[in-house]
C-alpha cells in the first residue's frame, strides 16, 4: 500500500517540481527587470515535517508539501524578504517562536481562543477545516447531521467529533447511537465502508489521509470550521507588518486561483473555500 | 459517585467477554495439556507452537490478527459456500470473545498441564491396575485433584483475562474503562473515571479471591486424607 501511493506520488513530485522551476525563472525576470538592490530581510518559517503532503520531507529529502509550497510562493511575491525553514518537534514550535529562533509558524495552525490570546494570527486563511458527516459512498439517504438519528456514529471517546455528537445528542434527546472506541484500531474507514456502523464526523481535510482508497464520502452541510492560519510573535510591529504582507498575497493569491491550485495539486482537493 | 454508576452499565459486558473467555479457554487449555503431556504425534508440535505463539506475543496483537485477519476468510467460506452472510453481520463482541479465548487456553493450558504433572503417575497406575480405562482413570482420579492444584492459577489467569477486556475498547466494545473514559469525556474529570474504573476492578478481583478460597476449600475437602 504504501509503496502503490509512494509510486503514485512520483507524477505529483515531478509535477510541482516543474511548477516551481517556472515559478523561478518568472520571478527571477521580474527582481532583475523591476525594482531596486533594497536589503532583503530573511524569515524563518517553523515547521515540523511530519504531515503528509502538507509539511513532510519526500523521497528526494527535500522539505516540501502544501504548506511549504504556498510559503515558498508567497515570498517569491514578496519583495523585500526571503524564507528559510527550521525544523522542530511540533511541541516546540510555539516555544521557537516565543524565543524568537523562528519568526512565524507554518504546520496547518488553527486558530482558537487561547492561541489567539498568547499569539498573533494573520487575518486570511489560507485553509479551512471543515468537519462534515462522513458515510459510505454508495449510501445517499444521509444527508445531514439530522439524518443521523436512530444510526450508528463511530467516535474516538475523548476526540473534538465525541464533544459534537454528544452535544448533539444533549439538545436532541439522545438521537444518535454514539459508538466509541479508542481509536487504536485505525479501522473506522472499514467499520463505515462495510456498514457495521453509518457514519462518522470527521474534518475533510484530514479524510483522504484516512481513506486514501476514497471508500467513504463528505456530506451535508458544515457542521464546524476552523481557520487555517501562520501564528505569529504578538506585540512585536515587525511581526504584524509581515502578516500584514503575508494577507495581501494570500488574498492575491486567491483572486488569481494559484492558491486553490496548489491545493488541488498537493491534496487532490480544494480546502482553501470557507464553504463547501 | 455518578461516574460510578454509568460504569456499572459497563459491568455486564465485562464479565460477559471475561467468562465466556475463560470457559472456552479452559476447554482449549484442557485439551492442549494433554495433547502435550500424551505427546500425540503432529498435535503435540501444533499444541506446542500454539501456546509459544500466545505466550509470546501480546493480547492485543491476538485481538488485532483475529479482527483483521478472521473477516476476509470468513467472507471467503461464507461466499463459496453460499451462506448468504458476511463477516459484517457478526457482533464484534464475538471476535473479542474468540481472541481473548485463545489468548486465556494458551496461558492457563500451561498451568493445568502444571496440575496434571503434579499428580503422581503412580496414582495413575494403580488406577490402572483396578481395570480402569485412561479416560476414567483421569476423569476419576488425576482432574479432580489437578484442578485442586491448579485452581490459585487459573483465579490469576481469570484476573489477568478480566483486566485485559478493556482491550476490547478498541474494537468499540464499551466495557468498563471505555464507558470510564466516555464518561470522562463529557466532564472532563479523568482521573475521578479511573479512579471509580479502578475500584471496580478491584471490587471484582476480591469477590473472584474470596470464590477461589471458598472453592479451593470444598475441592480439598474431598481430597483430605487421601494420597495427593
Amino acid at each position: 500500500m504504501k509503496k502503490l501511493t509512494a509510486i503514485a506520488m512520483i507524477p505529483l513530485f515531478v509535477f510541482a517540481l516543474a511548477a516551481c522551476g517556472t515559478k523561478n525563472s518568472s520571478t527571477n525576470v521580474s527582481t532583475s527587470s523591476g525594482s531596486s538592490p533594497a536589503k532583503v530581510i530573511t524569515v524563518i518559517a517553523g515547521t515540523s515535517p511530519t504531515f503528509k503532503n502538507v509539511t513532510f520531507i519526500d523521497t528526494n529529502n527535500k522539505l516540501t508539501g502544501f504548506d511549504i509550497e504556498l510559503v515558498r510562493e508567497i515570498f517569491k511575491r514578496l519583495p523585500g524578504y526571503q524564507v528559510e525553514f527550521s525544523q522542530a518537534e511540533f511541541k516546540s514550535l510555539l516555544l521557537n517562536l516565543e524565543t524568537k529562533k523562528i519568526d512565524f509558524v507554518v504546520n496547518q495552525m488553527e486558530k482558537n481562543p487561547e492561541r489567539a490570546q498568547k499569539y498573533l494570527f494573520n487575518k486570511e486563511p489560507y485553509a479551512f477545516w471543515k468537519t462534515r458527516v462522513v458515510v459510505a459512498k454508495d449510501n445517499n439517504s444521509i444527508n445531514s447531521i439530522d439524518d443521523l438519528k436512530g444510526k450508528k456514529v463511530i467516535t474516538t471517546a475523548t476526540s473534538a467529533s465525541a464533544t459534537l455528537l454528544e452535544n448533539y445528542n444533549k439538545e436532541h434527546n439522545n438521537a444518535i447511537n454514539i459508538v466509541y472506541q479508542n481509536g487504536a484500531a485505525n479501522d473506522q474507514v472499514s467499520q463505515i465502508a462495510s456498514g457495521r456502523v453509518d457514519a462518522e464526523i470527521y474534518p475533510d481535510f484530514l479524510l483522504p489521509d484516512q481513506d486514501p482508497q476514497g471508500l467513504l464520502k463528505p456530506v451535508g452541510p458544515i457542521l464546524s470550521r476552523s481557520d487555517i492560519l501562520y501564528v505569529f510573535r504578538k506585540d512585536d510591529p515587525d511581526e504584524q507588518v509581515l502578516a500584514d504582507k503575508i494577507d495581501q498575497v494570500i488574498k492575491e493569491m486567491r483572486a488569481d486561483g494559484s492558491l486553490a491550485k496548489l491545493s488541488q495539486d498537493w491534496l487532490k482537493l480544494d480546502m482553501t473555500k470557507p464553504q463547501v | 459517585m455518578t461516574a460510578f454508576l454509568k460504569l456499572l452499565q459497563a459491568l455486564p459486558t465485562t464479565l460477559l467477554i471475561t467468562i465466556i473467555s475463560i470457559s472456552i479457554g479452559f476447554v482449549i487449555a484442557t485439551i492442549v495439556a494433554l495433547l502435550r503431556i500424551y505427546k500425540v504425534s503432529v498435535l503435540t508440535q501444533i499444541a506446542s507452537a500454539y501456546v509459544t505463539f500466545i505466550r509470546g506475543t501480546p493480547m492485543l496483537m491476538h485481538l488485532f490478527l483475529i479482527y483483521f485477519g478472521l473477516p476476509p476468510i470468513i467472507d471467503a467460506i461464507a461466499k463459496k459456500f453460499q451462506l448468504g452472510f458476511t463477516s459484517t453481520s457478526i457482533p464484534l463482541i464475538v471476535f473479542v470473545c474468540f481472541s481473548f479465548s485463545l489468548t486465556a487456553g494458551g496461558y492457563m493450558s500451561e498451568v493445568i498441564r502444571a496440575g496434571i504433572l503434579a499428580i503422581n503417575r503412580g496414582q495413575i497406575e494403580a488406577a490402572y491396575s483396578l481395570g480402569m480405562t485412561t479416560a476414567q482413570a483421569l476423569r476419576r482420579i488425576v482432574f479432580p485433584q489437578a484442578l485442586a492444584v491448579s485452581l490459585p492459577n487459573l483465579s490469576n489467569s481469570f484476573i489477568g483475562i478480566m483486566h485485559g477486556t478493556t482491550l476490547a475498547f478498541t474494537l468499540s466494545i464499551t466495557e468498563i474503562l471505555g464507558q470510564a473514559n466516555i464518561v470522562a469525556s463529557t466532564n472532563w474529570k479523568f482521573f475521578e473515571a479511573f479512579i471509580a474504573a479502578a475500584l471496580l476492578f478491584w471490587g471484582i478481583t476480591i469477590f473472584v479471591e474470596k470464590l477461589t478460597a471458598v472453592l479451593e476449600k470444598r475441592i480439598n475437602k474431598y481430597n483430605r486424607g487421601g494420597v495427593a
